[in-house]
C-alpha cells in the first residue's frame, strides 16, 4: 500500500509541476470523492496486511523475533482497518475493491524502512486529509475508520523507527496488543483502555 | 499548614480537569473537540470526572476535618453538602449515556445494544451498581422522600453511598489508565485525590473519636430533667483539662449502649467552659425519646468534637444580642454564661410557647443577677405580663435599641432564624454581625 501511495503522490507532484502552465487553462482535476478515498484506503490496507505478513516470515527467518512480532501485529491492525473501510464502503452501496500485489520482500532492515515510510505518509498526510473530508461530509463511520487507522499507523511508524535504530535489540521476542475495534497497536501491556477508541482491555488481542 | 491542606483538593481537582482537557485536545486520533461524536466522548468523560470529584468533595464536606471545619462550621458544611448533593448526581446521570452514545456512533450499533456491551466491560457493572447506590442515597435525601423515612432507614441508605464509591474505584482507576496511558500523571493525581479523601474520612470520622475516647474515657455521670421534655446529660472523664471547648460549640455523641451505639447525633454543650461537659437534649423523635427513657449513668460515650464556629471568637463588637427559640437555648446558655462572666454587655431574648417550656430558668435567673439581661417571650401563656407573641426584628429593636451595634447570635427553629436574619438585615444590621447555627445537622 505504502509504496503504491508514495509513488502515486510523487507522480502526481511531478505531473503537477510539469503541467503547471497547462493548469492555468485546463480545468482543475476534481477532488477525489469520499468513496474513492475509502477504496484507496481499503486497497492500501489490504496490500499492507499481505506485505507485513510476508515481512514477518522473513524477520523470523533472519532471527529478528521482535520485528516479526511487530510485523504480525501491524498486519493484524491493517486487516482490521481494511475490514472497517470495507464496512463503510458497503454502507455507501459500493463493493470494496483491492488490487492485491505480490509483496516484494527484501532484508528485514529494508523491509522496516519501507514500512516506516509508508506508515508515516499515511499517518501524516493521507489519513488526516481523508478524515477531514469525512468530517466535512458528516460521515461518522468513515471519519472513525480513517482516524482509527491514522492513530494506529502513527504507532506502527514509531515502532518501525525504534526497530531500525536498534535492530539487534529486536532479535528478542516482543509482545504487542492490538485493539480489535480500531487497530491501535501498543507495547504497553498494562494498558486498560484504548486511547483511540476507548475500547476496554478485553477488546485487545496479544500478539507475540 | 491548614491553608495548604485547604487548597490541596481544589488544586488536585483542577489538575485532573486540566489532564482531561489536554488529553481530549491531543487524543491520538485528533482533538475530541473537532467533531460531534468526539465531543460526546470528551464531555462524557468530563461528566464522569466531575461526578466522581463531586462525590469525593461531598465526602470531604462531611468529613469533619479540622483543617476545614473551623473556617465555616460543620452546620454550613452540611448545608453545602445538602445543596451540592442535588447537583453532583446530574453529572453522574449523564456520564453513562454520553459515553455509550459515542461508542454506538463509532461502532454503528444501537444505543441499547451498546449499553449492554459496555456493561460487560471490566469494572463497569460494579461502577453502575455503585452509581445506583449513590443515586438512591440522593433520592432518599430529597425533601419529599426524606419526610417519609425514619432517620435509621435514611442513615443506613446514606452510608450505602460509601459502598457505592468503593464499587466505582476500579472503574475510576481504569479511567486513569485511559486518560493518560503514557505519562500516568492523571493516574497519579487521581491516586492522590482518593488517598487524601480516604485518609480524612478514616481519621476524622472514625479514628479520631476513638482516640479521644481512649484518652478521656467520656462517661455519663448523671442525667437531670430540666423541663418535661428536656433532659440534661452530664459527662465525666479523665484529663478533661486537656479537652478544650468554646461556648457555643457542639459535639456528636454516640452513647455506647444497645440501640444508641449505631447513631451519632449532634448536641450543643450547654455550659460555658469550666462548667463541665453538659448536653441538654429535647425529646423530639424516637432516638431522643429512648434516650430520655433509657440512658443510664455509667454509659460510655464516644464524643466527636467539639465543632462549630458559633462562638464569641466570631464577635466583631463588644456587645451581644442572643436570641433563642425553644431548645435553641443550649449553645446560647453557654455563650451567655461566658460573656456574663467576662463582664460583656449581653442581652438574651428567649422565646418559648409556655413558661413551663423555659429551660435553665434558675441558671438564667442567677446569670441575670450577675449582669445578663434576660427577656422571656412567651407565645401562649395565660396571664403572662411579659413579652408576648413572636420574636421579630421590630421586637428586638424595641428590646435592644442599640441592636445594630451588637453581634447577634441566633439559634432556634429554622423559620424563626430565617425571618430574624431577614428582619435584622433590613433594619440595618450588617450581615457579618449576624451569627446563627442550624438547629440540627
Amino acid at each position: 500500500m505504502k509504496r503504491t501511495l508514495i509513488a502515486a503522490c510523487a507522480l502526481a507532484m511531478l505531473a503537477g509541476a510539469a503541467t503547471a502552465a497547462e493548469k492555468k487553462t485546463a480545468p482543475a482535476k476534481p477532488e477525489a470523492s469520499l468513496l474513492e478515498m475509502l477504496q484507496t484506503s481499503y486497497n492500501g490496507e489490504t496490500n499492507a496486511k499481505a506485505r507485513y505478513e510476508a515481512f514477518a516470515v522473513k524477520a523470523q527467518q533472519e532471527g529478528y523475533l521482535g520485528a516479526a512480532s511487530l510485523f504480525r501485529a501491524a498486519a493484524m491492525s491493517e486487516g482490521l482497518h481494511a475490514a472497517k473501510h470495507a464496512k463503510v464502503i458497503e454502507s455507501l452501496g459500493a463493493v470494496p475493491k483491492a488490487d492485491l500485489k505480490a509483496p516484494v520482500v527484501k532484508t528485514t532492515k529494508e523491509n522496516l524502512k519501507e514500512a516506516m515510510d509508508g506508515e508515516n505518509h499515511e499517518a501524516k498526510q493521507m489519513y488526516p486529509a481523508f478524515a477531514a473530508k469525512a468530517q466535512a461530509e458528516k460521515n461518522n463511520a468513515a471519519m472513525y475508520s480513517f482516524k482509527g487507522a491514522m492513530a494506529a499507523e502513527k504507532m506502527h511508524a514509531q515502532y518501525y523507527a525504534k526497530a531500525l535504530k536498534d535492530l539487534n535489540g529486536w532479535k528478542a521476542a516482543k509482545k504487542f496488543l492490538v485493539c480489535q475495534v480500531c487497530g491501535y497497536t501498543t507495547m504497553d501491556l498494562k494498558l486498560k483502555v484504548c486511547p483511540v477508541c476507548a475500547a476496554p482491555r478485553e477488546k485487545f488481542t496479544e500478539v507475540q | 499548614m491548614k491553608r495548604f491542606t485547604l487548597v490541596l483538593f481544589p488544586l488536585a481537582a483542577a489538575a485532573a480537569l486540566a489532564a482531561w482537557y489536554s488529553n481530549s485536545a491531543t487524543a491520538p486520533a485528533g482533538s475530541l473537540f473537532s467533531d460531534g461524536p468526539g465531543l460526546l466522548l470528551a464531555f462524557g468523560r468530563l461528566a464522569g470526572i466531575t461526578g466522581a470529584l463531586g462525590v469525593l468533595a461531598q465526602l470531604l464536606l462531611v468529613s469533619r476535618a479540622s483543617w476545614l471545619e473551623p473556617f465555616v462550621g460543620l452546620d454550613r458544611l452540611t448545608r453545602w453538602h445538602h445543596v451540592f448533593g442535588l447537583v453532583v448526581p446530574l453529572a453522574l446521570l449523564v456520564h453513562p449515556p454520553l459515553i455509550v452514545w459515542h461508542h454506538a456512533l463509532q461502532n454503528g450499533s444501537g444505543f441499547i445494544a451498546q449499553y449492554l456491551d459496555v456493561l460487560r466491560w471490566e469494572d463497569v457493572l460494579a461502577a453502575a451498581a455503585g452509581e445506583a447506590l449513590i443515586l438512591l442515597a440522593v433520592f432518599l435525601s430529597l425533601p419529599f422522600t426524606r419526610r417519609r423515612l425514619g432517620y435509621e432507614t435514611w442513615h443506613t441508605v446514606h452510608l450505602g453511598a460509601y459502598i457505592g464509591l468503593a464499587l466505582s474505584i476500579g472503574h475510576q482507576l481504569e479511567l486513569g489508565g485511559d486518560i493518560n496511558a503514557e505519562s500516568r500523571l492523571f493516574a497519579g493525581d487521581w491516586y492522590l485525590i482518593l488517598s487524601f479523601v480516604t485518609a480524612n474520612l478514616l481519621w476524622f470520622r472514625l479514628l479520631k473519636p476513638l482516640w479521644l475516647y481512649r484518652r478521656h474515657r467520656f462517661t455519663v455521670a448523671a442525667t437531670r430533667m430540666e423541663t418535661d421534655s428536656v433532659m440534661s446529660v452530664q459527662l465525666e472523664g479523665r484529663e478533661l483539662d486537656n479537652f478544650s471547648v468554646e461556648a457555643g460549640q457542639f459535639a456528636l455523641l454516640r452513647f455506647w449502649a444497645p440501640y444508641f451505639r449505631w447513631q451519632a447525633h449532634p448536641f450543643s454543650f450547654s455550659r460555658e467552659p469550666g462548667g463541665g461537659l453538659r448536653f441538654s437534649i429535647k425529646k423530639l423523635g424516637d432516638f431522643t425519646a429512648r434516650l430520655h427513657a433509657g440512658l443510664k449513668p455509667g454509659t460510655p460515650v464516644i464524643l466527636d468534637g467539639p465543632y462549630g464556629v458559633f462562638t464569641a471568637a466570631r464577635m466583631r463588637r463588644r456587645k451581644a444580642l442572643l436570641v433563642a427559640g425553644g431548645i435553641g437555648i443550649t449553645p446560647l446558655r453557654a455563650l451567655a454564661g461566658q460573656l456574663t462572666a467576662e463582664g460583656e454587655d449581653c442581652i438574651l431574648v428567649y422565646a418559648n410557647r409556655r413558661r413551663s417550656d423555659i429551660v435553665f430558668a434558675d441558671e438564667l435567673a442567677a446569670l441575670e443577677k450577675a449582669g445578663l439581661k434576660v427577656v422571656h417571650v412567651l407565645a401562649d401563656e395565660p396571664g403572662w405580663t411579659g413579652e408576648k407573641g413572636v420574636v421579630d426584628a421590630a421586637m428586638l429593636a424595641r428590646l435592644a435599641p442599640d441592636f445594630a451595634g451588637r453581634d447577634a447570635f441566633l439559634c432556634g427553629p429554622p423559620p424563626m432564624m430565617a425571618a430574624l436574619r431577614r428582619g435584622l438585615k433590613a433594619a440595618g444590621m450588617p450581615e457579618e454581625n449576624i451569627h446563627y447555627e442550624a438547629f440540627s445537622l
